[in-house]
């Protein structure tokens, strides 16, 4: 029948066509080859080289005070920061080249670099960092942890001063962060910095390619004044939810970097086109025991209660068996890559001990354990099973009530909960990590004891953040917290990448620079 | 036919008013802690006051409702609470992306379903058999294992696409369509295999009437037979599913989306109901309805061209 062979003929050209325009769009998805950085090349590369990476979310709003957290590198891309943190975690000049407290701690003086300018062309000086302070401690921003800031003040062009109503150490690493963000004075309170911030930092929001909740992309700011430490030309953040996806785009040679959820796909990356690496411990997983007055949890009271819930926990084994290679076992709420609040020597101070636990709980009041309702979120479900099956070993019988994330915080703060599983990240200093854990929905009960604020004010008196080491030993004693699992990731990026894993994740493009070999 | 077309484009805004409304209040009557959630567990009680103010939270529901329906009649479906994006750019930036995904899968499905439903309809034996087998096979195949395994071959290994992103058709169209074909085999997989069965069947119970008899026996070629009377009858009912059929791919765009990283429209509802960005979700919740009422209205035109003997009803 000729008809059906014309149908057969038709097919053959579909796929034929289909197979042409599958080649004609492959300029589309090439992979570049290798760049060979050397010498000369290196610096043409330096030039004109795009960065390319990825967030799980859309950033949110872009105006000074109202960064809603996670991911800051669309942020602290096009705007500068008062001081600088750098890789290694180390606070050095900024905006302000120098820096220094009064006798007692309660006063820091800010001396601003001189002829700086944002990119509209206003001039960047004391008043503007002020301005710029001043409306993210009044503001609702996340994470601001600023109650100790008493005013911010610029007594003329070239200084600042921050007077405190109790010394922080918190304070120089917040001035590094979002919260130390400065934004040009006429934009700060307008409705476009949401979407258009003006700033002062290496980048420049390239508003033309950006597409909002999609892609951002940026070109260098020709007039900051430290080049030198952004190489790269050009940057585009694109938003990533997926992680499969992200991975095949680092594959693919569309991304210069991804994170992996275990260290058994790095197979897929060979090592003559990728580099990877593990990168630093960037959270910590633990049971928060909220309520350590028992008013919702009478058991949680009893310190020895807490510390039974503590001896439950099979560690190692739980580090092995749910992220080998990513997940250590910690008992401590601290980082071990920075500060001295870290403690080597408290990591056994709750081994794994099921008939200590037991006797524990009999010496409390609790021979046959007790119930306990805990949320089950999103973070929590993949530990759940090993939590039920750990306290139910002691005899505590968990309840897991689940809880859509957007509820969490509403839930927490009507005190429905005395313990919940939660994972905290690492701010990238002890004085900000024990602001963070001792806060907000880490404590919606309000709690603390005259011992813990008379440490933490010993601590903050301590300007350079050394002084917590105390403070965590009175946390691992007191067992404040179950602290399970530290977490980290493996990295890959390709060879055309050179990447120096930071103490503190996702946060600006300093660890990325183009490779020289 | 004019008073046919605005008499279901009336229903259609009466549906669209009724399914926003019901979205609005459950929605916001839900009680989702939208200032806490953008400020993050550290906020104060009076900084949370304080945003619930400056985003109009704190009025009476019924005041929102109202607010929001007079925004949405000037156009201003209001912004993202937490990028603080315009809801109508978020959405006409996202909609081209998910279209484009949608109608190439569209045409892929259309003519390959043809093709397949033709073929089995006209030759029978065992070009049927294969074929219907190869129908049922991609029916049941798991489409995002297709995915990752179109990802994989030729982007990855072959380079001949991108893996992940959207190129704008007006930027290049080679670029444009080596991002979007492999999201739109992907959906289209499990669509030719119903739609090819539906042309079928159709095509079978055509070729059995007596007409068609009757057509033979006046020495009427084969060809005309098949494409032109009975394709064109057996059309209508295909048509029906087609357009069932493209809301679902709309719908299912969200999977794809994620596997490929496309800045679509169904990325942008699962994130913003994630969020409980309501402006957001109320803005996918409108262009949502509307799609499936201009569709809808779109196919009963067709299927009027198609068989006069429907326009009356």
């Amino acid at each position: 029948m000729g008809f059906a062979r014309r149908l057969r003929v038709g097919g053959v050209a579909l796929v034929a066509v289909s197979a042409l325009f599958l080649a004609s769009c492959s300029d589309g998805g090439s992979t570049p080859e290798p760049s060979k950085t050397e010498g000369a090349t290196t610096q043409a590369v330096q030039k004109n080289q795009t960065l390319r990476l990825s967030i799980t979310t859309p950033p949110g709003n872009f105006s000074i005070g109202n960064w809603s957290g996670g991911d800051s590198t669309p942020f602290l891309s096009v705007y500068d920061t008062v001081l600088h943190m750098s890789v290694a975690g180390k606070i050095e000049p900024g905006i302000a080249e120098k820096w220094e407290y009064n006798d007692d701690l309660t006063e820091l003086t800010l001396h601003i670099r001189s002829g700086l300018k944002f990119t509209d062309g206003e001039a960047l000086d004391a008043q503007a960092v002020s301005d710029s302070m001043n409306a993210s401690i009044a503001l609702p921003g996340a994470v601001s942890h600023q109650d100790y800031v008493d005013s911010v003040s610029a007594p003329d062009a070239s200084t600042v001063v921050i007077k405190l109503n109790r010394p922080s150490a918190a304070l120089l690493g917040t001035l590094a962060g979002v919260h130390g963000a400065v934004g040009a004075p006429q934009a700060l309170t307008s409705e476009s910095s949401k979407t258009q911030p003006v700033g002062s930092g290496p980048y420049i929001m390239d508003l033309k390619k950006t597409v909002a909740e999609s892609k951002y992309v940026y070109t260098r700011n020709p007039d900051y004044y430290d080049l030198e430490s952004y190489p790269y030309s050009d940057l585009e953040i694109s938003v990533i939810g997926d992680a499969t996806a992200a991975m095949n785009a680092v594959q693919a040679g569309q991304l210069d970097f991804t994170t992996l959820r275990s260290a058994d796909q790095l197979a897929q990356f060979p090592e003559s086109k990728f580099s990877h690496g593990n990168l630093n411990p960037n959270a910590v997983g633990a049971i928060f025991f909220v309520d350590r007055e028992g008013m919702v949890v009478p058991a949680l009271k009893d310190k020895r209660v807490r510390q039974a819930i503590n001896m439950a926990f099979d560690r190692q084994a739980i580090a092995q068996g749910l992220g080998p290679g990513t997940m250590t076992a910690t008992d401590q709420m601290f980082s071990p890559i920075y500060g001295s609040a870290y403690n080597a020597g408290l990591e056994d101070t709750y081994a794994f001990n099921v008939e200590k636990a037991k006797s524990l709980l009999a010496e409390a009041g609790y021979p046959d354990g007790f119930d306990v309702t805990m949320p089950s979120t999103i973070v929590s479900q993949a530990f759940e099973p090993l939590i039920s099956q750990a306290l139910s070993d002691i005899g505590i019988k968990v309840n897991w009530e689940a809880v859509p994330f957007q509820d969490f915080y509403t839930k927490v703060f009507g005190l429905n909960y005395g313990m919940f599983y939660m994972v905290t990240g690492f701010s990238g200093n002890d004085p900000q990590d024990a602001d963070q854990i001792r806060g907000g929905a880490f404590n919606p009960f309000q709690l603390s004891t005259p011992e813990f604020d008379k440490l933490l004010n010993q601590a903050n008196t301590v300007e350079d953040g050394s002084g917590f080491g105390p403070v965590n030993s009175y946390l691992v004693d007191e067992a404040w917290y179950a602290p399970i699992v530290r977490m980290s990731s493996p990295y890959v990026v390709p060879n055309t990448v050179a990447f120096t894993p930071p103490v503190v994740n996702n946060t600006t493009v300093l660890p990325f620079a183009p490779a020289t070999n | 036919m004019l008073a046919f077309i605005l008499k279901r484009l009336g229903e259609g805004i009466v549906l669209i008013f009724v399914v926003t409304a019901v979205t609005f209040f459950l929605t916001f009557g839900a009680g989702i802690p939208v200032a806490l959630n953008i400020l993050g567990p550290t906020a104060s009680a009076d900084q949370v006051a304080s945003l619930n103010a400056d985003l109009g939270l704190d009025r009476p529901i019924v005041e929102q409702y109202f607010s929001w329906l007079g925004g949405v009649m000037h156009g201003d479906l209001g912004h993202s609470y937490f990028t603080s994006e315009a809801i109508t750019s978020s959405l006409v930036h996202r909609l081209p992306v998910t279209m484009s995904v949608v109608a190439v899968a569209c045409v892929i499905t259309v003519i390959l379903s043809v093709v397949l439903g033709v073929a089995s309809a006209a030759r029978g034996g065992w070009l049927d058999k294969v074929l219907q087998g190869i129908a049922t096979f991609s029916y049941v195949f798991p489409a995002i294992v297709l995915g990752v395994v179109l990802v994989y071959v030729f982007a990855v290994t072959l380079h001949l696409v991108p893996a992940i992103g959207y190129v704008p058709i007006g930027e290049s169209f080679g670029g444009w369509f080596g991002s979007v074909i492999l999201p739109a085999v992907v959906l289209s997989i499990g669509g030719i295999a119903s739609l090819a069965a539906q042309i079928r069947g159709a095509l079978i119970d055509e070729l059995n009437k007596d007409y068609i008899r009757s057509l033979r026996s006046r020495g009427v070629s084969e060809r005309s037979i098949l494409l032109k009377h009975s394709l064109r009858n057996a059309a209508s009912p295909a048509l029906t599913t087609f357009s069932l059929m493209f809301i679902a791919m709309f719908g299912s765009s969200l999977f794809v989306e994620k596997i490929f990283a496309l800045p679509g429209f169904g990325s942008y509802g699962y994130t913003s109901t994630i969020q409980g960005d309501l402006p957001a979700m109320l803005g996918v919740s409108l262009f949502s309805v509307g799609l499936v009422v201009v569709v809808n209205l779109i196919v009963d035109l067709a299927n009027g061209w198609l068989n006069p003997k429907v326009r009356v009803s």
